[in-house]
């Protein structure tokens, strides 16, 4: 019923890309001062912007993007040379922008104060470009389409008759006439702001042109109105001028002289066809008017409800994805009536045939709902080169963040999740890693340091990784740091002692900045990335850098499996680690002093016994079979007593308590409802590799 | 209050109804290698994978043979699995009927309630499992 709900959050989904767009944009620029490719995108960019913010009557955003767009016209006309004040002074522009749209998606109203100090700035920035003759321009340009009046054209008897009736009551009668301004792109839409606004408080008796007319946009720049209310006519001023885009109105209370004598050369029109024709247009826009959440006095409650749902509701898909989805779904459709079909006729071989065809789109949809439900990483990365832009002139240091494989696919939970994480291990690098520019110099390093966040997949995990070539941790610093906050580092290992800084209430900066915050930090992060059932791992040395290694699992739920028996248990393998399954005999398997290898290809790879690690009773009697899985670019022969098959499960989640064991990703349920654990392989060979 | 009345190796015990969300009979249980002595495994109740704990084993009496019922343990949203031998009956139990109330040092006893023909040992383990 809202129909302003559905342009909402458009308006906000397209917003966000766009000022997105332009920051990334404006970025470039940067670097580019000269593209003049760049300048007009941004330009096309920034106007969609305030078209958009223009539409939903959002007067202060528009505004500033009026303003902003001015000097973007300024670069593009060459009267303004791109320089990194001017954008800064964008960028604030974008973050105060992005601000608004933040408070407005809050239902808060925007007032000009938000805006003043930049609009001043941007003024300046205009007046030192063509001093005043721009104000000049405008008036004059005004004059041209002739004196906006409020008479009506055709005005009928019945209409006279509700307006008696309404004056003898409480309400009062005005009649308005309204001019657009002609620069409006969508009148018709502002047209419907404007009528839906005075319905709220009184009733559209008569329009000229007609509502449909109006709202279709098919008008030059004026319309007129009857209106009753009980509103005084101040009142009805203000409703009507608190729309944008508006040049010129008259609000007069309704009169019958002065309008009959401007009717008195119209010619008597139909009148009962007439009447009802307009009863039947209104009575829609009235309905629309009252469902209509009145967000500035009541109703906050079902305000704050849509609000929420708008926020984590809608995912963008790759339509092709779509398209294939449908396809699958006919398909399957055309098998359930073959199987209809089959059943009736009691015939068994064309059950059995449609059914195999069932199960195969079965899967099919199966794993495109998984696709669909993907989202790439660079939803999140695209906002972190403005990012570490900004840190580094905050920081006065040079840095650089190179980002790698931005299309890496998550789920889109996953991916909603990520930004605050990342976010914080960024400031971290950025604050604490990269080094003054001077130091590095000292150092021989090169004055701009450079932050590397990288995003690949590795079986069914999706790996991220932060690297800075910064100072790294020093371990004497974060030992005495934790000391002087009374954390016992008596008898740790350096590499126990860079680990604290995963300590609830840790930091190492010296001063506290405003950047990497208060020592709220890397515990935070950490409890959020094992949240997501994902891990964090960090190395560092000393004077070369730091690294984050984030593992995050790919999908949520379903993997295809390689079933094993271990003695008389089953496990579940994950089948994207493995790469062959060989049988062995007991006497390929080499002992070294401190462990046992085999013969893979052209090297040796250690084998782990499954059997000890988990300490179950081998079964002597059967075959060995060495599943050599790759994991961190090394090979890892597993061994199991038996291979039962491949078979896609889901992922159920194990006890905390089991899940510190280490050893299993979590456990599933077969067809015949019994349990097997899924290893986690990356675990156990990472452990192994610990051992060595 | 309502608590249950369950046998373990020819000794009674009462746990509160309140902590229970039900009683099932023994499925199968799914070892897992490397857990605690009293983490008996996993069962696949209505879909759902649960662990499942030994009573006897967690609170360190002998422990019988013949398992026939599981309580479903809750908290929250979480649900546990306590193995034991035998519920015998719902009864109601006024709060002054248990005696000899727990010492510091048995945290896991409440203390006895004597019944017609039997002494049960009132148990609360709910701390110790989630």
């Amino acid at each position: 019923m809202d129909d302003n709900s559905v342009y909402r959050s458009l308006f906000f989904e397209e917003s966000d890309d766009n000022l997105q767009q332009l920051n990334d944009n404006v970025l470039e620029l940067e670097s580019e001062p000269d593209n003049m490719d760049l300048v007009n995108e941004i330009f096309r960019a920034a106007h969609t912007l305030k078209g958009m913010a223009a539409t939903m009557g959002y007067d202060v955003m528009t505004k500033l993007t009026h303003k902003m767009e001015n000097l973007f016209d300024f670069f593009k006309s060459g009267k303004l040379k791109v320089n990194s004040d001017y954008i800064s002074l964008i960028f604030r522009c974008l973050d105060r922008l992005s601000q608004l749209v933040e408070d407005l998606r809050d239902e808060k109203e925007l007032s000009q104060d938000q805006i003043s100090d930049l609009l001043e700035e941007l003024e300046k920035v205009e007046e030192s470009v063509n001093g005043s003759d721009q104000a000049a321009k405008t008036p004059e340009e005004e004059q041209d389409t002739g004196a906006l009046t409020n008479v009506f054209e055709h005005l009928e008897e019945a209409d006279l008759d509700v307006i008696h009736q309404a004056i003898t009551g409480d309400y009062k009668a005005y009649s308005i006439a309204i001019r657009i301004d002609k620069e409006s792109l969508l009148k018709g839409p502002r047209v419907f702001l404007i009528m839906e606004k005075l319905e709220q408080e009184g009733d559209v008796l008569h329009t000229e042109p007609s509502v449909d007319i109006l709202e279709d946009g098919d008008f030059d720049t004026d319309f007129r109105l009857v209106y009753l209310t009980r509103d005084d006519l101040d009142m009805v001023k203000h409703n009507v001028e608190s729309n944008s885009e508006i040049d010129e109105i008259i609000v007069e209370p309704f009169d019958e002289e002065k309008q009959q004598a401007g009717e008195k050369q119209q010619a008597e029109a139909p009148k009962t066809v007439e009447k009802q024709k307009a009863q039947q247009k209104q009575t829609p826009v009235k309905a629309a008017a009252k469902a209509k959440p009145k967000t500035t006095k009541n109703n906050k409650t079902s305000a704050a409800h849509q609000h929420a749902n708008a926020r984590n509701q809608s995912i963008r898909v790759d339509l092709t994805r779509l398209d294939r989805f449908l396809n699958l779904v006919s398909e399957l459709v055309v098998y359930r009536n073959q199987l209809d079909d089959a059943s009736m006729r009691n015939n068994a071989d064309a059950m059995r045939d449609a059914l195999e065809q069932v199960s195969r789109l079965t899967s099919e949809l199966q794993d495109l709902v998984l696709k669909i439900r993907m989202q790439q990483v660079s939803v999140v990365f695209s906002r972190f080169p403005r990012m570490v832009r900004d840190l580094a002139k905050e920081l006065n240091k040079e840095m650089e963040l190179v980002v790698e494989g931005e299309e890496t696919e998550l789920d889109k939970t996953v991916v909603s999740e990520l930004s605050e994480p990342l976010i914080h291990l960024l400031r971290n690098s950025s604050d604490h890693g990269i080094e003054a520019p001077d130091i590095r110099e000292k150092e021989g390093k090169d004055r701009k340091g450079t932050i590397k966040l990288s995003a690949y997949q590795e079986g069914n995990r999706v790996i991220i990784t932060l690297e800075d070539d910064g100072k790294g941790l020093d371990p004497a610093v974060i030992k005495e740091s934790a000391e002087s906050k009374g954390i016992n580092t008596e008898g740790m290992s350096d590499d126990e002692i860079k680990k604290l800084i995963f300590h609830p209430g840790f930091s190492t900066a010296k001063e506290i900045t405003n950047i990497s915050g208060r020592g709220v930090g890397l515990d935070a992060v950490q409890a959020k990335i094992s949240e997501l059932g994902g891990s964090l791992e960090m190395k560092s040395e000393l004077h070369v850098g730091t690294k984050f290694i984030i593992k995050l699992p790919l999908t949520l739920s379903i993997i295809q499996a390689l079933m094993v028996r271990i003695g008389n248990e089953s496990f579940a393998v994950p089948l994207d680690v493995v790469e062959r399954v060989v049988m062995l005999k007991e006497n390929e398997i080499v002992k070294t002093t401190n462990q046992e290898v085999y013969r893979f290809q052209e090297g040796l790879i250690p084998i782990i016994r499954t059997d000890r690690l988990l300490q179950i009773e081998p079964d002597p009697n059967k075959k060995k079979f060495a599943i050599i899985v790759k994991i961190d670019q090394k090979y890892y022969g597993i061994l199991a007593d038996e291979l039962i098959g491949q078979q896609e499960i889901v992922i159920k989640k194990i006890d905390p308590m089991l899940q510190k064991i280490n050893k299993y990703q979590g456990a599933t349920i077969f067809g015949n409802g019994s349990i097997a654990l899924i290893l986690d392989v990356n675990a156990i060979c990472n452990e192994k590799k610990g051992t060595e | 209050m309502q608590m249950i009345l369950f046998k373990m190796n020819q000794q009674y015990y009462l746990i509160s109804a309140a902590s229970v969300e039900e009683v099932i009979d023994t499925v199968r249980i799914t070892r897992v290698p490397l857990a605690p002595n009293w983490v008996k495994g996993l069962i696949n109740l209505r879909g759902t994978v649960m662990t499942v704990i030994g009573l006897s084993e967690l609170i360190g009496v002998p422990s019988s043979k013949n398992n026939r019922n599981i309580l479903i343990m809750k908290k929250d949203e979480e649900r546990k699995g306590l193995l034991i031998e035998e519920v015998v009956e719902v009864v109601d139990i006024d709060k002054k009927d248990i005696q000899l109330e727990k010492t510091d040092k048995e945290k896991h006893y409440l203390g006895v309630v004597s019944l017609e023909n039997k002494v049960a040992n009132v148990v609360d383990v709910n701390h110790l499992i989630f």
